[in-house]
């Protein structure tokens, strides 16, 4: 998978010398972006798998990828994009038949579910969105650019997510009150 | 208004973050290290195998 880093520059590149530790890097981010795409997916294994091959791949060019302005910016733009292309395989009849096998887990909380059965609801487009924004607290600006479109579009996609996810929230609320 | 909602989908995914991060079990940086070593010398031992195997059927052919 190539990607561009267009946002890079601007910052001063760091001296050889002072490269940022990669285990340092690795435990101060791997759970925060995890949980990002795992609100995106509903699917916790997933998530930590997607993360770990983001990491393995930024671990092994990371000499380039630490001297990038914000190498956390590379991997979670790889995460994201591994997990959109698993997000569109699980659409398949076959990740479907997966799903309805039996397993004996300790289930996660009521308001996790909730959560996960709301973002699923909403647009793809719309939940990357919200969760880059409320989870991943990227600003608009960020969230255009590694999704490659205008503000406006990601002002668009926030507006309408977070009014789905709303009625979501609240419709289950209601639901669930009475 | 869609604005109305930012305390709710906030509350939300607070609640989801906690949650979550509580299950959630890191491997460790040093399993991405051995992964990627694996990788490594999975690439070189195939490089390996192939200038071999067109060695060979060079000398087959030419020798």
């Amino acid at each position: 998978m190539t990607v561009v880093m267009a946002h890079a520059a601007p910052k001063p590149v760091p001296a050889a010398e002072s490269l940022p530790d990669f285990d340092e890097f690795y435990s101060a981010n791997y759970l925060r972006l995890t949980v990002q795409i795992y609100a995106y997916l509903g699917d916790q294994h997933e998530a930590q798998d997607l993360v770990q091959e983001a990491f393995c791949r930024a671990f092994s060019r990371w000499k380039t990828v630490s001297e990038y302005a914000e190498p956390l910016a590379w991997v979670r733009r790889v995460a994201w994009n591994l997990a959109t292309s698993r997000f569109r395989k699980q659409k398949t009849a076959v990740n479907f038949l997966r799903k309805q096998r039996e397993e004996h887990v300790e289930g996660p909380s009521p308001d996790r579910v909730a959560l996960t059965r709301a973002l699923s609801q909403i647009p793809e487009h719309h939940r990357r969105a919200v969760v880059l924004y409320y989870l991943g607290q990227l600003s608009v600006t960020e969230i255009a650019l590694q999704e490659g479109v205008a503000e406006g579009t990601v002002k668009s996609w926030l507006s309408r997510g977070r009014a789905a996810l709303g009625n979501q929230l609240t419709g289950q609320r209601g639901g669930d009150d009475a | 208004m869609p604005e109305d909602y930012d305390e709710l989908i906030h509350g939300a995914f607070g609640d989801f973050t906690d949650d979550a991060e509580s299950t959630i079990t890191s491997r460790g940086s040093g399993d991405v290290r051995s992964k990627v070593a694996r990788r490594r010398r999975y690439r070189t031992t195939t490089v390996i195998v192939i200038i071999l195997l067109l060695a060979l059927v060079g000398f087959l052919a030419f020798g």
